[in-house]
């Protein structure tokens, strides 16, 4: 507080004009007068004036704001970073992602459109140059031992954005806004941009991506048995995609009551995570992933790309089919479910031709179809052994509606797990070669570790609605 | 000294003395019907009781198709199941692996596989093969003096009656078998027809009439044929209860009919003049009993070995835990109460029977009053999978 000498008996409106360390002057207007404004001056007796240190003024700081389709989007928790000591993650270490805050890839698919502007704290506009980059992860591990080190499968743990991990992001004007360029397959999980101002690392900006499910129709469509015209021999793996996941990739979002079958998306299932899930890829554990359960998937775009998963699921069916003509060709004599069918055919016929070669000719052994004990029979699938007599070979083209050989059977059941209920290793039907004492005969495995007749519930699975789910079976 | 007073002094902690000879016991279930296959292992038994090194055959990831050992030939046949994968041909005098070669792929689905004999001395695995209306009967020369490449060659069906054939290993069908089946002419000759244009094979042993008169339509198998027996089974396999067990003794060139063991039998196999055989009770008469020795069996597939809770859940018999040997040279017969359905008599060499209960090794010796009490030579988990024994002399 400074004393000055009253030089009127009026109020006055006072304005500092400078100050010194002795010296305060001031302008002032006497109200409610007008009287003209000029300076004054006072002493202070009190001694030097000492002025307050002038409070400085920080820099701006830079952040993000991200948005999606015009949409800010949100900023999550980020999932704990690997370390060398954990170098893969928990299947539970995903980062605080809810539909309501995650970016979706969309029923294309494709990934959602991204855009980055950097914003001061004071308003100002960014000078100088910026980086970014946008890294993702999907926490979820599984052991499959084909794949070391240590049996360790990474599902994977990997950078899906379009950038190489070694290179460096380009710089751009600061001031200007960066869009995602998604030049990568579809990819989902944890996201971070990585960036950085004037050189300078900043903070993450961690988010989710999400991902919504094709219509069932476009799943159809693509597992039609003469879309591509070779994929014919597999006119099961529409019923498949509908048994198993209701034709759906995801979680469903917006009904949930589509992926509701699914344990994972219900609660979680046996995959040790907590659902339910909206819009992750549906899990069937160990190793199933997706609209056909591929197991186990190829790359991680099996589980975000519902279009590739397709593929990937009809590359699988290839896979254990092999070619419809294969007898004990290429690799090992039982792999492959035609190879095996066409040498049980073999072997059955082989044996009844030498019964009737005896003298007199003895009773044959019956068509695999006339034993098969059923009970459970489709419609929509019969299934025969369709052996040419003229060529003495099994065909695949029984020439009769809705009818297949035995071959589509064991595929159809090897492609779910050839492990039955008593944990005996065997195919849906083989031919028990004939032994001392005891005739030959067509032997059915039909149930799974958890299906009592997997076929037939593929067979029944014209729609979800007529699927057809039996109770689980045990050893009998 | 004996080997048998060599192992019984062994097992006793009575020798000292290194001797030469050594059993060893090869693993392995081969997998001809299942997508899955097993390790195939041989390993030697020491005398202190413990599993000495373990070699391994066939990779687990591969398994084998089918399995042979002929203590006349005195050598093993490991057939893996994918044709990219060496069929092992392994020396008992050398207890090694002495000959890997690659079957070609003809393109035609395997039918059956057996040992072989012909004449000049030269072993061979033959390979029956079809496809459609084509056939063909592809040997392999397991002289390891021959390379692989000349090692292949087609046989005629004539030359199948050199079969060497000792019967099935293990029990439920764990080992396979490398028997025949066969046919029967009117006079009673035994044959083989393979069709597709292969031809016929007949062998040097009929039938006596006496043995086939009851049956309407005997189906034949040659189960073992050693230098000392042919061993065939028959059956019209419309009347089950008319399944017999003949040995054709080739000493006096006499046929025997195995006597009644008071049950039925399955897993036939032949050890030079002995005949093995377990007791099983097929089912359908068997209502309300299981196989013996549940808690010991494995209850899920293995890399070495399949569920033996599967196998006696799927097999068509129940076995009592009861093994029978029938000396076709004395005609006498032997029993041994194992209390265990995995149980099976691995080899019967110089008076000695080896014999193994799960994962349990024993040995008994044959006297003028029968078989001495089982003597426990070994336990492991690597013997629950053995089902073929030797000794390198």
């Amino acid at each position: 507080m400074y004393d000055c000498e009253p030089v009127d008996d009026v109020a006055f409106r006072v304005r500092i004009i400078s100050a010194t360390a002795t010296t305060l002057t001031l302008s002032y207007q006497a109200t409610p007068q007008a009287l003209p404004s000029e300076p004054i001056g006072c002493t202070c007796p009190g001694g030097p004036f000492e002025p307050p240190a002038p409070t400085p003024v920080p820099p701006p700081k830079p952040s993000l704001i991200v948005t999606s389709n015009g949409q800010t989007v949100a900023q999550v928790t980020p999932p704990p970073p690997p370390s060398p000591s954990s170098p893969v993650p928990p299947a539970t270490a995903w980062g605080s992602c809810n539909p309501n805050q995650a970016l979706f890839i969309d029923n294309t698919p494709a990934m959602p459109p991204l855009q980055v502007t950097i914003v001061m704290s004071d308003g100002s506009r960014p000078t100088g140059t910026a980086t970014f980059s946008v890294w993702g992860s999907f926490p979820q591990t599984n052991l499959n031992t084909s794949y070391p080190p240590n049996g360790t499968f990474l599902i994977p743990w990997a950078y899906w954005n379009g950038l190489p991990a070694a290179s460096q992001p380009t710089p751009q004007s600061a001031s200007d806004t960066w869009t995602a360029g998604w030049s990568t397959p579809v990819g989902g999980g944890n996201a971070s941009i990585q960036w950085d101002y004037n050189g300078a690392p900043q903070q993450p900006f961690n988010f989710c991506i999400l991902a919504n499910n094709p219509d069932e129709s476009a799943v159809t469509a693509v597992l039609a048995p003469s879309n591509p015209a070779y994929w014919y021999q597999y006119w099961f793996a529409n019923y498949i995609s509908i048994h198993e996941t209701n034709q759906s990739q995801f979680c469903d979002t917006g009904d949930p009551s589509r992926t509701n079958g699914a344990d994972y998306c219900r609660n979680g299932g046996t995959s040790g995570e907590s659902g339910p899930y909206p819009g992750r890829p549906i899990w069937g554990f160990p190793f199933g992933y997706g609209a056909m359960q591929v197991d186990p998937p190829p790359t991680s775009y099996t589980l975000w790309n519902w279009y590739q998963n397709l593929l990937d699921g009809i590359a699988q069916l290839q896979a254990k089919a092999g070619q419809p003509s294969d007898v004990a060709a290429q690799g090992a004599q039982n792999s492959t479910a035609y190879a095996f069918w066409n040498g049980q055919v073999q072997q059955w016929n082989d044996e009844n031709l030498a019964l009737q070669a005896q003298t007199p000719p003895q009773p044959t052994f019956p068509t695999p179809e006339s034993v098969d004990p059923g009970p459970n029979r489709a419609n929509n699938c019969h299934f025969i052994g369709s052996l040419d007599a003229a060529t003495g070979i099994s065909t695949p083209n029984t020439g009769l509606p809705y009818t297949y050989w035995y071959g589509d059977a064991i595929l159809m059941r090897m492609n779910a797990g050839t492990i039955d209920a008593c944990g005996h290793n065997a195919n849906y039907i083989s031919w028990i070669n004939s032994k001392p004492g005891t005739p030959g005969r067509w032997a059915f495995d039909k149930t799974t570790t958890i299906n009592s007749d997997i076929v037939y519930e593929f067979c029944t699975c014209t729609s979800f609605s007529a699927c057809v789910r039996l109770p689980k079976p045990t050893c009998q | 000294m004996g080997f048998r007073s060599v192992v019984v002094m062994a097992v006793l902690g009575l020798c000292s003395v290194a001797a030469r000879a050594q059993l060893y016991l090869i693993t392995g279930s081969p997998s001809p019907k299942s997508p899955g296959g097993y390790v195939s292992t041989m390993f030697p038994v020491e005398r202190d009781g413990s599993v000495g090194k373990v070699q391994n055959l066939v990779t687990g990831s591969i398994g084998t198709d089918w399995i042979s050992a002929s203590q006349d030939l005195r050598l093993a046949v490991l057939a893996p199941r994918a044709l990219d994968q060496e069929l092992v041909v392994v020396d008992f005098d050398k207890a090694a692996v002495v000959k890997r070669c690659r079957k070609p792929n003809m393109g035609m689905a395997l039918i059956e596989q057996w040992l072989l004999d012909l004449p000049g001395g030269t072993p061979a695995y033959v390979d029956y093969l079809a496809l459609g209306n084509r056939g063909e009967l592809r040997a392999m020369s397991l002289d390891p003096a021959v390379s692989c490449d000349q090692s292949f060659g087609i046989i005629s069906p004539s030359d199948v009656k050199y079969l060497v054939a000792s019967g099935s290993a293990g029990v439920a069908g764990v080992g396979g078998y490398d028997y025949l089946r066969a046919g029967i002419e009117k006079d009673g000759t035994l044959s083989r027809f393979f069709p597709h244009g292969v031809g016929k094979a007949y062998f040097d042993y009929q039938v006596p009439a006496e043995f086939l008169r009851d049956l309407m339509h005997p189906s034949p198998f040659i189960i073992a044929n050693n230098k000392r027996v042919t061993m065939l089974s028959l059956i019209d396999y419309d009347r089950p209860e008319s399944f017999r067990l003949l040995a054709f003794r080739k000493s006096d060139k006499t046929w025997h009919r195995l006597p009644a063991m008071g049950e039925g039998t399955d897993d036939e196999r032949a050890f030079g003049e002995y005949i093995a055989v377990a007791g099983a009770i097929r089912r359908q008469t068997g209502v309300g009993l299981e196989s013996q020795g549940k808690s010991e069996w494995r209850t899920a597939d293995s890399p070495t070995g399949p569920s033996m809770a599967a196998l006696f859940h799927d097999s068509r018999f129940i076995f009592p835990g009861r093994l029978y040997l029938y000396d076709v040279a004395a005609e006498r017969l032997y029993t041994i109460d194992t209390h265990q359905g995995d149980s099976e008599i691995l080899l019967v060499e110089d008076g000695v029977v080896y014999y193994r209960a799960s994962d349990r090794l024993y040995s008994a010796t044959i006297t003028d009053k029968g078989l001495t009490p089982g003597r426990l030579l070994a336990t492991s988990d690597v013997i629950r999978d053995a089902h073929w024994a030797f000794i390198k002399h």
